[in-house]
């Protein structure tokens, strides 16, 4: 069984997958859109909404994540979970934290703690918050 | 560089994540409360049987989480836990068995990409989506 974040980006899907190529080498496997949608129902997506990602399945190191555009109203929200980030190297956590902070906001800045040489928390510019660490 | 899912509770993470351990056959790899960790000094007393972090082994994947602390608690949006399973009988006994007491959003059935795709909401409130695709 795989377990995978599945994130709606309401219209920025695609904006959001250049963002995270850029940020933490992503590799955008799959995108389907609602025009090609071979079963579309009606009401599900607002006029003009056919170029919007329906479903986008991408890899980020050694982890695919999925995505959609969802209801494409132009405002996502993501509470009550983040994602944790694992890198492999102190220098790796550096830059990756920092890739994802611009245009976002630093929660809290990497540094050591108890149970990682490095840990950090930032909210990306789509507001997913991300828990940057070193693996033990 | 791996990346896992990380779930904020109110207060529930413990039931939360046994529950997700018996529905999903995981294996529970940690389970720290606030007073058992450097933290427990800054807890307030009823907070220290609360958990700081929960980590659950699912195949080879995580699934981690904690308590927040009550005022920082939001509900999840945004996201849902998507999870893929080989065999459609697994997926319709995960449905099921993660569905008790919960609110089913879309019932387990075929489509055009699978064998079997159903959605719903815990009773905790985490949002998962039960995928088996079609071989090939």
């Amino acid at each position: 069984m795989d377990v995978q974040p599945y994130l709606f980006f309401d219209g920025r899907c695609e904006e959001a997958l250049e963002f995270y190529k850029k940020t933490l080498g992503a590799e955008v496997k799959a995108l389907l859109r609602f025009k090609d949608n071979p079963e579309p129902q009606p009401g599900m997506t607002p006029p003009g909404a056919e170029n919007k990602v329906m479903h986008a399945n991408f890899r980020i190191g050694d982890t695919d994540l999925l995505a959609s555009d969802g209801r494409c109203l132009g405002q996502p929200k993501f509470q009550g979970f983040s994602l944790s980030l694992w890198a492999k190297t102190e220098a790796e956590a550096d830059k990756k934290f920092a890739a994802l902070a611009d245009g976002g906001q630093v929660q809290m800045p990497l540094a050591k703690t108890f149970f990682s040489p490095r840990f950090g928390m930032v909210a990306d510019k789509f507001g997913i918050g991300w828990m940057v660490l070193v693996s033990q | 560089m791996q990346i896992n899912p990380y779930l904020s509770f109110n207060g529930k993470c413990e039931a939360a994540f046994k529950f997700y351990e018996k529905a999903l056959h995981g294996k529970m790899i940690m389970m720290m409360r606030y007073g058992e960790s450097p933290a427990a000094a800054q807890t307030s007393p009823d907070s220290r049987d609360k958990i700081i972090h929960a980590r659950l082994a699912i195949g080879d994947a995580l699934l981690m989480g904690s308590d927040a602390p009550p005022q920082m608690y939001e509900p999840m949006q945004g996201v849902s836990v998507s999870l893929s399973v080989e065999e459609p009988g697994e997926a319709d006994r995960v449905f099921a068995a993660l569905a008790e007491n919960g609110t089913v959003r879309m019932p387990i059935q075929e489509t055009f990409w699978a064998l079997r795709f159903g959605m719903l909401t815990d009773q905790f409130g985490t949002a998962w989506m039960i995928n088996c695709e079609r071989p090939g």
